[in-house]
């Protein structure tokens, strides 16, 4: 497979001062001065060429750090970043000529105006394309006179997608960029993202809170949890694999449900139904199910939005079902 | 042609496009010979993956509902509509599951439900089954 983006191992840690009190305090840490927090921990990240990737995460789960990796904004520990065949580290110009980054709430110099900062910008990139430029400034009706500084938070995003964008790059690096968006623009976010997936060779990884959007436009999905990327594979294929079986029996659900308990995400357990979220899903689960005693059972699909909840969502502990289950859940849940 | 996509639902996109446009051929609102907007267009209409909109298109074309013609589009096939009364059937089956299941939870025998559907078949369309 042809990878746009390719990550192997890659470990990324931050030391922060612990404060004084802190360390005086002892406890986990003892009297070490610095606290340890492992963003990533070896990350494998493949993005196919001419794919729209959706990489989600949790608050905290590594996805900007993963981007800022990407476009050498930082360094990893370990590891090997491959960003259209360029190390970020290493090849940082060719790199970033190719690649647009949107940043959630991108910091651009406020003292020029909306056309100044293009120009300004426009004398990085070999490809930038002036006709694109402008009607990408047409389309999202920017003030071309007005100056950064003048504009809203979302007119302000609007402007760092220009400026992504009118170079054609062959990869759309976005963390976040439509968060706090209105509907009207993050509609018009969408739409550009759609029309560029079209040419040819054009790869986008998007990270979002708003997993709909994301289930609407993405072709692929990486679900990054404490650090880790625990599913990455085609959305039809994770939807087609990840499904509810929801059963229905006589009196209380058995404590134990056989093989199934492998291919177990998560389960709940109410009265007298039993809720079985399974991964690698296939028809005859079901009938395994029945078998257990369930007068009645049913496979029903999952929103990306759920299947993103049962994957990295807290346990419950109504949903701790024997010890066999929770060796399934410790993984992603610990 | 009117096509809503729901990403809350469960079902993949590519399955709710298919779905909708059978629905759309087997009620009569789509004719066989007539032109679908090209699966660009379908993606940035409704704002999904370009590969999504192909890929309904594509299955659509495999089951014999749609036919490409080269240069000029994607129809509706002649075939679409013969192939229509096992269609309009299968149409109906995650209804008729939803029906069966909680049928048998509320403890409903095949014949009983046979006589609700009767009965609501005149309540509804005001005439007798035929």
């Amino acid at each position: 497979m042809d990878l746009a983006v390719e990550t192997r191992e890659v470990t990324k840690r931050f030391w922060s001062w612990r404060g004084i009190c802190g360390v005086l305090r002892g406890g986990h840490d003892g009297s070490r001065l610095y606290r340890e927090t492992v963003a990533l921990d070896g990350l494998n990240l493949r993005v196919p060429r001419g794919s729209v990737y959706g990489l989600l995460g949790r608050n905290g789960a590594g996805k900007t750090t993963a981007v800022q990796l990407l476009m050498g904004l930082l360094e990893a520990d370990t590891g090997e970043v491959s960003v259209l065949g360029f190390d970020p580290m290493k090849d940082e110009v060719p790199m970033k000529q190719r690649v647009g980054h949107v940043a959630d709430g991108q910091k651009m110099y406020e003292f020029y105006t909306v056309e100044e900062l293009c120009r300004f910008c426009a004398t990085f990139y070999p490809t930038w394309s002036l006709a694109w430029q402008n009607e990408l400034l047409d389309r999202l009706d920017l003030p071309r006179d007005r100056r950064l500084g003048e504009l809203s938070r979302g007119t302000k995003a609007q402007m760092a997608l220009v400026l992504a964008l009118a170079h054609e790059p062959e990869l759309l690096l976005m963390d976040e960029s439509t968060s706090g968006l209105d509907a009207v623009v993050r509609r018009q976010f969408l739409e550009t993202l759609v029309e560029l997936s079209e040419q040819a060779g054009r790869t986008a990884l998007i990270s979002s809170h708003i997993i709909d959007d994301l289930e609407r436009v993405c072709d692929w999905v990486g679900i990054l949890h404490r650090g880790r990327l625990i599913v990455q594979q085609p959305l039809d294929e994770l939807k087609g694999s990840v499904q509810q079986i929801r059963a229905t029996f006589a009196g209380a659900p058995p404590e134990q449900v056989g093989e199934l308990a492998g291919n177990l995400v998560r389960s709940r357990r109410r009265e007298r139904e039993l809720l079985l979220t399974v991964q690698g899903f296939r028809a005859d689960m079901v009938e395994q199910v029945r078998r257990l005693g369930a007068t009645s059972a049913e496979a029903v699909p999952l929103s990306l939005e759920e299947i993103f909840i049962a994957y990295t969502g807290p346990v419950r502990l109504e949903e701790r079902l024997g010890a066999a289950v929770a060796d399934a859940t410790e993984e992603s849940t610990e | 042609m009117l096509i809503r996509v729901n990403p809350k639902d469960g079902l993949p996109v590519y399955l709710q496009i298919m779905n909708q446009i059978k629905h759309l051929v087997v009620s009569g609102a789509l004719s066989p010979g007539d032109r679908l907007p090209a699966a660009r267009e379908l993606a940035l209409e409704l704002l999904i993956n370009i590969n999504t909109a192909a890929k309904a298109y594509t299955e659509l074309e495999r089951e014999g509902v749609l036919e490409r013609r080269r240069g000029s589009g994607t129809f509706v096939a002649a075939s679409a509509v013969r192939s229509s009364a096992d269609e309009r059937a299968r149409l109906l089956e995650p209804q008729l599951d939803q029906l069966v299941v909680q049928a048998r939870q509320l403890g409903l025998t095949t014949t009983e439900i046979t006589d609700l559907v009767n009965q609501r078949w005149r309540a509804v369309l005001g005439k007798e089954p035929e």
